[in-house]
């Protein structure tokens, strides 16, 4: 039943224990007679087997017969048949021949039937020759039973003439139990230990207390912006009662050269305005690109725009319309200002306009060839331009029109209009020796300022005004916040120490 | 005035702007859908402007029309733009996106190249110039006050350099078995570099609190000025 091997003596497997040899097979014909009831006796102690041959149907009864006939005529090859009525498809226990069983008695027998039915029919040459049996089993009596093997294990124990089954394929052997306990050393699982340690402490966050503020965070809020924009807009409608004086150029020496640089340079040649600012910080660049554009308009200043961002062009449009509508005088593209457009590559692309600039611009943004008109025709690099401006808030822009200016050895003055946020960064520039840049101009109040010494209308002085008082407002938040985040959390250090002390007397 | 079919598009404009000023002013009261809208539409406006400017401002008339219309000879220089151009659409396409990978390295090196040559001619070169100038008694500018003042300017320079690098080195001697991997020295001076950092960062902070205050009150003005022209008619 379990395909293994077992000795060829023994009667049951010593794996699965079940029957190898039938029962019966050492009874002679008297008693196998007596058992099976073909002497016409009946048995007077029924076995316990028999019930299975009453209740048979008559197919299973043949072939049981049948079955018993052939292996009572092997045995007592001289006398007649006996009917019999073994069952074979009986269990261990009845009178039957079980699969793979190893009795030779029956193995001969369905060899001989088998025999004797191909020796009545008359079998083609061909067909003849194509029988296995023959090549091995030869009808000639010098071939011995006994010289072929019987197979011992698996499905075709039993069987002679059967290709022998490797050891490997017929016997399956259970699995190999590993058990599932790891042999660890005591260092081992000390480095395990810190393992975990580490883990544990790389995770664990270490809870912050929060404090419970009177004022939800939403509210706050909302009345810091009601508050600022009340105060803004009380300037915009009572501007003379909240006046503020222009910023002191003493304060501001970068403005005050970047004044000096536009007044002093000659202006025979045209000026390059690089607008680098996104639209969000428009507010604030675009008053101080305003008023410089302002004061070069006044001196006659013919224009050229250029941007390493996409919305560059459309703000350099913005910027110079306003400025033109603002000062009331005619100023035309083409002919007092060229908006070239968007320089694509970042750095490369702008290390190539200043050293080919025509090959980067073909054309302007209005799809002329501005390089043929009087005013541009002698450019070929950027040291053909009288000044420089670069109007941006983002330092990385600034610090890579200035790096690759000094890297090109520019000649014309650089002077850059920034954004607050940005100062600190440029600054440096400005404060080296030797210059980088010779002017800066950041800021609302920059621009304040650039307008108080160049007497052009004013117009960021107005915005500069409601910007001092919110700014102002906005520190005092920042201060009086402060504070008194520092007191409360002095207090409740001081309060949890003294409790603390409290608890250990 | 711009009109187009009698309605002033200047007006619209202005319309349009005092409309999106108010839906981004709504985050006074939190998080919601209109302020989500008006960061929306920025997104898609931006994007939309972007694609037209750079096909009308660059691929067009340095790429296309020259293709077209140009001599022969710059035709084939401009193959090499348009080869790898293609090339480069190619990443968009995870089977094929090993044949822009060539255009990406080269686009890669030429950028580094640039910008790393800028930083050392443009910034790093001429800022250890200037660090150390004012430890030289011929530079001395007595405009910005005496020389004494002038040198400690110098020494402020030149003490805040070095101790903010020190303060960004990480490198431990394999060497030191102790637990602390820096020298005292070292970690003197990352202290004082520590302080130094936080006063640039507040003066970084203060800078833009400033840029944002600027941008709030020019809103508010247009604001003011929208209605006063309405007001006016």
């Amino acid at each position: 039943m379990c395909g293994k091997h077992n000795p060829s003596d023994r009667e049951t497997c010593q794996h699965c224990e079940a029957r190898i040899k039938p029962k019966y097979s050492d009874l002679n014909d008297e008693e196998l007679s007596k058992l099976l009831g073909l002497d016409g006796s009946s048995s007077s102690e029924p076995l316990s087997e028999e019930p299975y041959f009453e209740n048979s149907s008559d197919w299973l009864a043949a072939l049981e017969e049948k079955s018993l006939r052939l292996s009572f005529q092997k045995d007592n090859p001289d006398e007649d048949e006996a009917e019999t009525t073994q069952d074979d498809s009986q269990t261990e226990d009845g009178n039957k021949l079980p699969w793979g069983d190893t009795s030779e008695n029956f193995k001969d027998d369905v060899q001989e039937e088998d025999h004797q039915n191909q020796s009545d029919v008359a079998l083609p040459g061909w067909l003849e020759a194509m029988k296995p049996v023959d090549s091995f089993f030869s009808e000639s009596d010098d071939m011995e039973a006994d010289s072929i093997a019987v197979e011992g294990a698996g499905p075709l124990a039993g069987l002679r003439g059967v290709i022998a089954a490797e050891p490997d394929i017929s016997f399956s052997r259970k699995p190999t139990i590993f058990s599932g306990k790891l042999r660890v050393t005591e260092q081992q699982q000390a480095h395990v230990a810190l393992l975990e340690q580490l883990i544990q402490s790389e995770g664990k966050s270490t809870p912050i207390s929060r404090r419970e503020n009177p004022i939800p965070a939403r509210l706050s809020r909302l009345l810091l912006a009601c508050l600022l924009t009340l105060l803004i807009l009380f300037v915009f409608f009572a501007p003379e009662f909240t006046q503020v004086n222009p910023p002191d150029l003493a304060n501001y020496p970068s403005i005050w050269a970047a004044y000096q640089q536009i007044e002093q340079v000659g202006l025979d040649k045209p000026v390059l305005l690089a607008i680098d600012y996104q639209p969000g910080v428009s507010g604030e660049v675009e008053a101080i690109t305003n008023v410089l554009l302002k004061h070069l308009i006044s001196k006659n200043a013919k224009l050229t725009f250029v941007s390493t961002q996409p919305m560059g062009p459309m703000l350099a449009e913005k910027v110079i319309s306003r400025s033109i509508h603002e000062m009331g005088i005619s100023y035309l593209t083409g002919r007092d200002y060229f908006n070239l457009g968007f320089i694509p590559g970042g750095s490369s692309g702008l290390l190539s306009f200043i050293s080919h600039p025509q090959q980067i611009f073909p054309f302007s943004v209005d799809g002329e060839n501005v390089w043929e008109t009087p005013v541009l025709k002698d450019i070929h690099d950027v040291n053909n331009f009288s000044v420089i401006i670069v109007a941006t808030e983002d330092a990385d822009i600034a610090r890579f029109w200035i790096e690759q200016l000094t890297a090109y050895q520019a000649i014309p003055s650089i002077l850059m209009a920034v954004s607050a946020q940005i100062e600190p960064i440029v600054a440096p520039y400005f404060q080296g020796s030797p210059l980088q840049i010779q002017g800066i101009i950041s800021g609302l109040s920059g621009a304040a300022a650039y307008e108080g010494v160049s007497f052009i209308p004013r117009d960021a002085i107005k915005e500069y005004s409601a910007f001092s008082l919110a700014g102002f407002v906005a520190v005092l938040f920042i201060v009086f916040g402060s504070a008194v985040s520092f007191l409360s959390s002095f207090y409740s250090t001081h309060h949890e120490h003294a409790k603390d002390l409290g608890g250990e007397k | 005035m711009n009109f187009v079919s009698g309605f002033p598009l200047d007006f619209l404009g202005s319309i349009l702007g005092f409309v999106l000023t108010l839906m981004v002013f709504s985050y006074f009261f939190g998080d919601n859908g209109l302020f989500r809208l008006a960061v929306h539409i920025l997104v898609g406006v931006s994007s939309a402007f972007v694609v037209v400017v750079a096909w009308y401002n660059v691929i067009a008339p340095q790429l296309v029309y020259p293709f077209i219309a140009g001599p022969s000879s710059e035709r084939g220089i401009l193959l090499i733009p348009l080869i790898m151009s293609l090339l480069l659409m190619a990443k968009a396409f995870p089977r094929i996106s090993m044949l822009g990978t060539p255009v990406m390295a080269f686009l890669v090196g030429v950028g580094a190249a640039t910008a790393i040559g800028g930083a050392v001619l443009g910034t790093m070169m001429p800022q250890l110039q200037a660090t150390i100038a004012p430890m030289d008694w011929r530079t001395v500018d007595l405009n910005v006050g005496s020389s004494g003042i002038w040198f400690f300017n110098g020494l402020v320079f030149l003490v805040g350099v070095i101790s903010v690098l020190s303060y960004f080195h990480f490198s431990v001697s394999s060497r030191r078995n102790t637990q602390d991997d820096r020298s005292p020295v070292l970690k003197s001076l990352a202290y004082v570099g520590q302080i130094f950092v936080t006063i640039s960062m507040g003066v970084l902070f203060a800078g833009v609190l400033l840029s944002t205050m600027a941008a709030f009150v020019e809103r508010w003005r247009f604001i003011f000025s929208f209605f006063r022209s309405l007001w006016a008619g």
